[in-house]
């Protein structure tokens, strides 16, 4: 799309800012990033093509998409399956000719629907990140639980969240509604606080 | 002083100078009304009030009695005190269970003008009068007087502490934890169980109530392996507390069972030190799943009931040998033993170790063993089949009258009396889920019954007293749990140790009792209150609860229960078993509010939402208000006008030039498929197949039941592609219910949905001057003239040299009006330059409060109509119900009670008296008739005060209101005394003919 002279306003502008918060510990014990991807799209499989859309998914991608609550990255896309012949795709900066191409090659497969601006997505990690999920999230995180790859349509402090654990160790993908993000950042910092927060 | 180990240390006149387990290193001073005294780390503040001599911890509830310490632990009924000061107060805050800090200010309550001289034991010499029941006898006549004069007196009289006055300045946590398997409870079973839970790789958590693990193993001079006790907890301690799969949550009281493995737990995580750190917690409040749960919670000693047993100094016994053995604290110097079993004379073999002279041995048995008797360790005057009649003191005691075997009475001057009824296992976690717990002869107790599923019960929770046995029972437990949940390995080994002798022959009261023999301590019940009760009828264990408060507050009759209840079977000569006990309901210990409230106070309380425009609403000085969990601005004031004076002008403004709106709290709804427009068909009354591309069309969708749903625009993008929009309220409704139709209705269908109310940011340009904004706008090379883009339209156009954007011809104010939608990221951009191309027209941004007045002057219904009690038919929508196709609400909508002439049709009203004003809610009654239920004939929905017609007008429902219009009617609302007379008239008040839409 042709980009227009407009400011793009980020959710937490005025909010969040880089830095050090709450305990000052040596290491901080949860590190957040926000991400801002370049593109987000729900897939939503026709009527009977299901596989057809996974196996097109894993085509472009280079890497077994499946149908179910898991998130596989690849190429600066990842792909977390969100309910049953649905998933949501997200392509992070330079990735944009791989998501043009698997936009062509779903049609006629899944329904596409550009969500680029509707989510607000956070990444924590840090040796006490589960420490500070646990603050507001009810899934147990246990690595033996809910390990690398797992996607969870969860809370987070009474606020809808896709969780999932990324490959990284002690690193998850927080995604929510645009609309809450400051109170998804409000609960967050408050949780974190006590373990020493990075804000990236 | 008369033991030889005994000096004053550190101040502390009761204090040991070795034994217990006490850092004493680390001396604490702290202040009980206002006196300073001082203690040691390791100390509560009872036991830290105990070396220092203080026995006068409190006054009762009702009788203001004085008190002082009957227990160790949480279920102390006596000892509450107001903990810390100012907007830290926390009242009726148990002294058994606070760690002893630094600095730590206690006071003592519900006592004027002191502890010691307290006006209101004079309530004690009324305590004929003040009996069971005595509220509803006393006060019943005149009833007028009960608000005015009764309550406010019996409440300054009763009740316990005073709550804070401020804000609670510290912050409360909740929390997530889960688990193979929870162990609750760190005595002798539970320390077990956890090795062997922990030994085969179950995740645990170990929750303990106490700052310090060990239960009562603290708290005995008993031997493990040879070792001291003690020793053998540190062991295990250490070897827990290396595991990886284990997490030992000290100061952590479960309090409750629920569904699904479920456990509430409360972490005091800093109610041990003066000032909470910065960013963490006072108090955590955790929900802990949990694949399976071992009680290990022990047991609570219960009391005897004779005449003056709530004295200072009398106390149970178990709770004797806590103070000595853990706390090198002395309950006393010179003491009597009264005990139903052998528990009793381990307080006296302790007692006496200490250095405390025993005076006597009181067994109510005849005959006890010679083991037993022998144990005694003391030369103590034993009196077997005896029993204490009275004791005599002021505010401590000087002595016991005694019974003994042949009648004769006996006086000894004592301090202090060590009183053992017996043990109850804490079977109160087994019950939170209605289980009923089973009474056991043998050890005269309740023990579990049927129990929570995946919890089993161990050691003194379950009726196993003996040190071995439970020791046996905790690793038997562990094990058998570890193989349950398929974990590899075998049983461990258990630590040897003896089997003390737990033989009981209960005493439920002293018949011969002279003075009032008290049951439950915390209410002032008394032996008498309860005879009394059986006798007046209250015959249920529940009615004896509620008529005589036994086992109410904040301790529910932890120690008081089953003696109340043995009594009452007594009373009605039946088995306790028959009597049974009252419901156990969580949480087990009070657990503050702000606890369960952990980070969802204040402007936390729930979760908001904002639009992508929010700042700018803001920087237009917006009143923001919660619109659902959405912050909308509600009018935007100039200079100090209020919310209707900025409400009129905008409506006015609008309707003469042209205003702008945010309206992107809409929900909207992207659907795809070639069975898309079959699926909207279905889902709304009016049909939306034969739409146009490029078009947009008002749907109305019905529930099942016939009732209207939601309504909304739907514009058709392409020829398989849908764009829904929903109200605010019912956005995540309707896509729920949409989704429920094509998942279990007509999976069939190929249509795929998704919400898209986040994507896009969306602002209405309404009034006669929008086409010119509108057109100001758009990139160049999209025509958006009248006749090039007509009423209902809806197309892709691009703004500021590239922005994406959609534009619908839609209209809810009734002017020719626009909506606008942007990517949300452009959100706050796309505001501000509709600002700059509408300067020149006057732009005026509108809050919610002009859309409603808007469509309330065009008679649109919103969620005030649409609230679930309305047809399309009640709505004068009737029109849009198509007769050529299936949907759902079809059927149910012809229910002849919904077409009945006399139900109500939407209406508008005026008020007779242009400068009345109606309110929302009032009824319509007839003129001259009185307001009655049975004269009712409908309500007002909606008001509001329409600048373009000068007068408050409504919108209502009124039974046969369409033949009612031209006619009047009163506008009745007797809650806010309001009685206004309406003219009854077409909803629409504004362009009945729908001119203005086109421009």
């Amino acid at each position: 799309m042709a980009e227009s002279a407009w400011q793009r306003r980020t959710v937490l502008a005025g909010i969040a800012h880089p830095g050090r918060f709450g305990m000052a510990t040596a290491h901080p014990g949860v590190v957040a990033r926000m991400i801002e991807p370049i593109a987000i799209y729900s897939i939503s499989a026709r009527r009977g093509e299901i596989a057809e859309t996974v196996a097109c998914l894993s085509d472009n991608l280079g890497a077994p998409v499946v149908d179910g609550p898991k998130r596989l990255a690849s190429g600066g896309i990842s792909v977390s399956g969100v309910g049953p012949g649905q998933w949501v795709a997200i392509g992070r900066e330079g990735c944009q000719s791989t998501i043009a191409l698997l936009q062509t090659a779903l049609t006629g497969k899944a329904s596409v629907v550009d969500q680029t601006d509707s989510r607000f997505i956070l990444e924590l990690s840090g040796d006490r990140v589960r420490c500070a999920l646990a603050k507001g999230i009810p899934v147990d995180l246990h690595p033996s639980v809910f390990g690398p790859g797992d996607v969870a349509q969860t809370i987070a402090g009474h606020i809808h969240v896709q969780l999932a654990s990324m490959t990284e160790h002690q690193a998850y993908e927080l995604v929510t509604s645009a609309s809450t993000a400051v109170s998804l950042w409000t609960w967050m910092t408050s949780s974190a606080a006590e373990f020493g927060l990075e804000v990236l | 002083m008369t033991a030889s180990n005994t000096a004053t240390v550190n101040g502390q006149p009761f204090r040991q100078s070795r034994g217990g387990h006490l850092e004493r290193s680390r001396p604490l001073s702290f202040t009980f009304d206002g006196k300073n005294y001082s203690g040691f780390g390791g100390d509560t503040l009872a036991s830290a009030l105990m070396a220092n001599g203080v026995k006068l911890l409190a006054r009762s509830f009702k009788y203001h009695r004085p008190h002082g310490l009957l227990s160790a632990g949480s279920e102390e009924p006596n000892a509450l005190v107001e903990l810390r000061t100012d907007a830290r107060r926390e009242p009726n805050t148990r002294a058994t269970t606070v760690e002893l800090f630094e600095g730590l200010v206690a006071t003592s309550q519900n006592r004027w003008p002191s502890l010691e001289f307290d006006v209101m034991a004079v309530n004690g010499l009324a305590a004929p009068l003040l009996g069971a029941g005595f509220y509803y006898k006393t006060f019943m006549w005149p009833a007028a007087f009960w608000e005015k004069l009764y309550e406010p007196l019996i409440r300054r009289a009763a009740g316990l502490g005073r709550a804070a006055n401020a804000g609670d300045p510290d912050r409360y946590e909740k929390a997530f934890a889960h688990c193979d398997v929870l162990i609750i409870g760190s005595g002798p079973a539970g320390l077990m169980s956890a090795l062997a839970v922990a030994r085969r790789g179950a995740r645990v958590i170990l929750a303990e109530e106490d700052f310090a693990l060990g239960g009562r193993l603290l708290c005995e001079r008993q031997e493990i392996n040879g070792q001291p006790a003690a020793d053998w907890v540190h062991s295990i301690e250490s070897e827990l507390a290396a595991l990886p799969n284990v997490t030992i949550m000290r100061r952590t009281t479960v309090f409750g069972v629920y569904d699904g493995g479920t456990y509430g737990a409360l972490q005091r995580v800093n109610d041990h030190v003066a000032s909470v750190p910065e960013h963490q917690p006072r108090q955590r409040a955790w929900r802990i799943i949990a694949k399976r749960s071992i009680l290990a919670a022990g047991a609570i000693e219960r009391p005897l009931v004779f005449g003056n047993n709530d004295r200072p100094g009398v106390m149970l016994a178990g709770a004797a040998r806590t103070y000595l053995n853990r706390f090198a604290a002395m309950p006393g110097q010179k003491v009597v033993i009264f005990t139903a079993g052998d528990d009793g004379w381990r307080t006296a073999r302790d007692a006496a170790a200490a250095g405390l002279h025993v005076e006597a041995i009181v067994d109510r048995r005849p005959d006890v063993a010679p083991d037993v008797t022998a144990s005694s360790g003391s030369e103590a005057r034993v009196i077997l089949g005896g029993r204490i009649m009275n004791v005599s003191a002021s505010h401590g005691v000087r002595g016991v009258g005694i019974l003994d075997r042949n009648g004769q009475r006996t006086t000894i001057s004592c301090d202090a009396v060590f009183m053992s009824g017996g043990w109850s296992p804490t079977v109160n976690l087994t019950c939170h889920l209605g289980g009923k717990p089973q009474w056991n002869e043998a050890i005269a107790a309740f023990v579990p019954g049927a129990k929570p599923a995946q919890m089993i019960v161990a050691g003194a929770a379950n009726g196993t007293f003996a040190l071995g046995q439970c020791l046996r029972a905790g690793a038997e437990s562990g094990g058998a749990v570890a193989s349950d949940l398929g974990l590899a390995g075998g049983p461990i080994e258990c630590p040897k140790a003896d089997d003390e002798p737990v033989a009981v022959t209960p005493l439920w009261y002293v018949k011969e009792s002279t003075g009032l023999a008290f049951v439950d301590f915390q209410n002032d019940v008394t032996a008498k209150d309860v005879g009394l009760a059986a006798r007046e009828g209250y015959r249920s264990v529940e009615l004896l609860k509620r008529y005589t408060t036994l086992g109410m507050a904040t301790d529910q009759g932890k120690t008081a229960n089953v003696n109340g209840l043995a009594m009452l079977a007594a009373s009605r000569n039946l088995d306790i078993a028959a009597v049974g006990t009252t419901v156990y309901r969580p949480p087990f210990v009070p657990v503050a509010i702000g606890a369960l409230a952990g980070h969802h106070r204040g402007k936390d309380f729930r979760p908001t939402r904002r639009t992508p425009a929010h700042d700018w609403a803001v920087e237009q000085c917006g009143v923001m208000r919660e619109s659902g969990a959405w912050l909308r601005a509600g009018w935007f004031p100039k200079g100090d006008e209020d919310w209707l004076a900025a409400t009129s002008r905008e409506v006015e403004a609008t309707r003469n030039g042209v205003g702008v709106c945010d309206v992107s709290t809409l929900g909207k709804i992207d659907i795809q498929g070639s069975d898309a427009a079959t699926f909207l068909d279905r889902v709304y009354c009016n049909t939306f197949s034969t739409l146009p591309v490029g078009r947009a069309r008002y749907g109305l969708m019905l529930r099942e039941d016939g009732m209207v749903m939601d309504d909304g625009t739907t514009s058709r993008l392409g020829q398989e592609h849908f764009l829904m929009t929903t109200t605010t309220a019912n956005a995540g409704p309707v896509m729920q219910h949409l989704e429920f139709c094509h998942q279990c209705l007509w999976p069939d269908l190929d249509v795929q949905m998704v919400s898209v109310s986040e994507q896009w940011a969306q602002f209405s340009i309404a009034g006669p001057r929008a086409q010119n904004v509108v057109s100001r706008l758009v990139d160049r090379q999209h025509d958006v003239s009248l006749s090039a883009f007509a009423y209902l339209g809806a197309r892709e156009v691009s703004l500021a040299g590239g922005c994406p954007a959609r534009l619908f011809r839609i209209s809810y104010s009734g002017e020719l009006a626009y909506e606008l939608a942007v990517p949300a990221r452009y959100g706050d951009a796309a505001a501000r330059a509709i600002m700059m191309a509408g300067e020149a027209f006057s732009i005026t941004p509108y809050g919610t409060e002009a859309l409603s007045v808007m469509r309330i002057e065009k008679g649109h219904v919103a969620g005030n109509e649409l609230n679930g009690t309305t047809t399309a038919r009640d709505l004068g929508l009737a029109r849009m119900m198509s007769t050529k196709k299936d949907y759902i609400g079809r059927v149910m909508a012809g229910r002849p009670a919904f077409l009945a002439e006399d139900r109500w049709d939407l209406v508008g009203i005026k008020p007779v008296d242009r400068t009345a004003r109606i309110r929302a809610g009032a009824h319509f009654i007839g003129i001259g008739e009185k307001p009655a239920t049975e004269r009712d004939r409908g309500y007002v929905t909606s008001v509001a005060y329409s600048p373009t017609v000068g007068h408050w007008i409504g919108l209502g429902l009124l039974n046969a209101g369409r033949k009612a219009i031209g006619s009047r009617m009163r506008a009745v609302d007797l809650l806010r005394d309001s009685d206004i007379e309406v003219e009854i008239c077409d909803p629409v008040f504004v362009d009945p003919k729908g001119v203005r839409l086109h421009g």
